[in-house]
């Protein structure tokens, strides 16, 4: 008896394991069949293009404006997000007493559960206001997608750069010191040693911003269009599918473009993952020898 | 000298920034905690979303996330045990790592895509309560998962060569494990369901409606949720609805931080 219980629940860690696997290769299988029909009538136009009208009597699927509106917001974001990322995560590890560690921890911790939707509705009643206010003549425009992400993945950025600071050992650290390296130089040399962490850092905070929809659906404006300035609306792809998904006609064209659509969501961030893999892996034997 | 400018250079944008954002975040909160009270809780909205209350939004999230919570906190936890006490077939496991990375990095909406082909059409459940479980169930489960496996990891061995040694099996064996990363277990949980808590996208895709008459009574029938219900009154309706927007943020904002603050409790106590 007591064998046989052992038996079954190996078996059954086993085989649930093999179930979530599965579930992940359902994933990739679904969005594929969904999206063949699609490729196959519309062909390579779908990325060469940048016209989208999908529910005009002559439909067109061109997604290249709205590959390059996530495109854009992805980088604008990063690099905003990024440097203040790295500037608070420098003071809290090198500069900070105990005390403004801790609350700095705390709290971002607390505020980084924020559901993207509540950032939304930030975006649209409190940001939203105030770009009329600066001069742009819609509220929901690039700039108000950029502040509103920077507000949701901030505290993501400090925390996974706090945490790649601190994969550099401390006796490194302190060694620069005792030696008379003034703290910035041994924050230099903390970023320098942190530099692969940090870049894999860069990719997840990259990849949170190329996927997240709801603050993009909320406040980027919706126009499928290249942005000429901060102040016109865009399109990402994110948003295109969450808003036209519930509208869709089942089994259609334009239902298997959406599908498309995400899918080269995830080709586009398997790219961005898997360079900066290799970037990384190259330096690291480069540096080993 | 110049260590003293960097030094507060750094402190005035670490304090700046940090104000502003603690406060952007808590602005809703500050707006919508003055619209709380019993009516809120328990009535239906009424009048276009300028009366009544989020009732069903509430009932709707909580149904949810009990079938989330019993759905994937089980498979969540068996995959954490595969990961840190059998991990053989070594291949098996190397490639539900993989699994999880992948899972994890997948974006929500693809996910949402996923649950409307698959449990709302291939399956037949239809823009439902199910489908929405069973879609955030699956993107839960890598989450609880990873996160249970480093804290089964940090267990020491020495307990499981204690067990095995006073002649425990190896499903006793795990037991013991699983009863020693209790409190990290219960944290990996309450992270895991508070993401799916905030999630909106797969649920405005697979099982939400923005206005019910009445609650869901089956399993397949469709549900308002608070996050949904925010998006709906943002987007759809005029100015005099927003206060009900601003009270459910609110409350999401409440419940969200509140969970953390437990799991940072958690933490603190048993470290």
């Amino acid at each position: 008896m007591k064998r046989f219980l052992n038996f079954l629940f190996s078996s059954v860690v086993v085989l649930v394991s093999i179930c979530v696997i599965a579930a992940l290769i359902g994933i990739f299988a679904m969005l594929i069949h969904e999206s063949l029909p699609a490729l196959k009538k519309i062909g390579w136009e779908f990325i060469a293009s940048g016209a989208w009208y999908p529910t005009y009597e002559d439909a067109e699927f061109g997604m290249l404006y709205m590959i390059l509106d996530s495109l854009i917001l992805v980088g604008l974001t990063s690099v905003v997000v990024f440097p203040m990322g790295l500037g608070i995560a420098l003071y809290t590890t090198e500069y900070a007493n105990r005390r403004e560690r801790e609350i700095v921890r705390s709290v971002t911790e607390l505020i980084s559960g924020i559901p993207s939707v509540v950032v939304g509705l930030i975006g649209v009643l409190l940001i939203g206001p105030l770009m009329l206010k600066i001069g742009a003549w819609t509220p929901f425009n690039l700039l108000n997608a950029v502040v509103s992400l920077t507000v949701l993945t901030l505290p993501y950025a400090i925390s996974l750069i706090i945490e790649s600071l601190q994969s550099v050992s401390r006796d490194l650290r302190e060694a620069a010191l005792a030696l008379g390296s003034s703290k910035i130089r041994a924050s230099a040399m903390a970023i320098r040693g942190a530099k692969h962490e940090m870049l894999y850092a860069l990719v997840l905070i990259v990849n949170r911003v190329l996927g997240e929809t709801m603050v993009v659906l909320m406040v980027a404006g919706g126009a499928v269009m290249l942005p000429r300035s901060l102040f016109d609306p865009i399109r990402p792809l994110t948003a295109a599918i969450a808003s036209e998904v519930g509208e869709v006609e089942l089994g259609s064209l334009h239902y298997s473009a959406l599908f498309l659509a995400g899918a080269v969501l995830l080709v586009i961030s398997a790219v961005i993952t898997v360079t900066a893999e290799t970037f990384i892996r190259r330096g690291k034997r480069w540096l080993t020898g | 000298m110049a260590d003293r400018i960097a030094s507060s250079l750094l402190k005035l944008l670490t304090y700046i920034v940090f104000v502003i954002s603690t406060a952007v975040i808590l602005f809703p909160v500050f707006k919508g905690i003055r619209y709380f009270n019993p009516t809120f809780f328990t009535e239906f909205p009424s009048q276009g979303m300028t009366q009544g209350g989020i009732f069903p939004a509430i009932v709707g999230s909580l149904l949810l996330m009990s079938l989330v919570a019993v759905f994937s906190v089980p498979v969540g936890v068996l995959i954490g045990v595969f990961l840190s006490e059998y991990a053989k077939p070594t291949w098996l496991s190397a490639l539900l790592r993989t699994t999880i990375t992948t899972m994890t990095s997948i974006p929500s909406i693809v996910y949402g895509l996923f649950g409307l082909a698959f449990f709302c059409i291939t399956m037949g459940f239809g823009t439902s309560l199910l489908s929405a479980s069973f879609t955030l169930s699956i993107m839960t489960v890598p989450f609880v998962g990873g996160s249970v496996s480093n804290f089964l990891m940090a267990v020491s061995n020495d307990l499981r060569e204690a067990a095995m040694a006073i002649g425990a099996d190896k499903r006793e064996t795990v037991f013991m494990v699983i009863r020693a990363a209790k409190t990290g277990i219960l944290s990996s949980t309450l992270l895991g369901l508070g993401r799916a808590f905030g999630e909106t996208a797969p649920i405005l895709v697979t099982g939400a409606v923005f206005y019910a008459t009445n609650l869901p009574r089956r399993l397949t029938d469709p549900i308002m949720t608070l996050p949904t219900h925010i998006y709906a009154v943002v987007t759809n309706f005029p100015e005099d609805a927003y206060w009900m927007a601003y009270g459910s943020a609110a409350l999401m904002v409440i419940i969200i931080v509140a969970i953390y603050s437990i799991v940072q409790w958690i933490r603190r106590r048993s470290s």
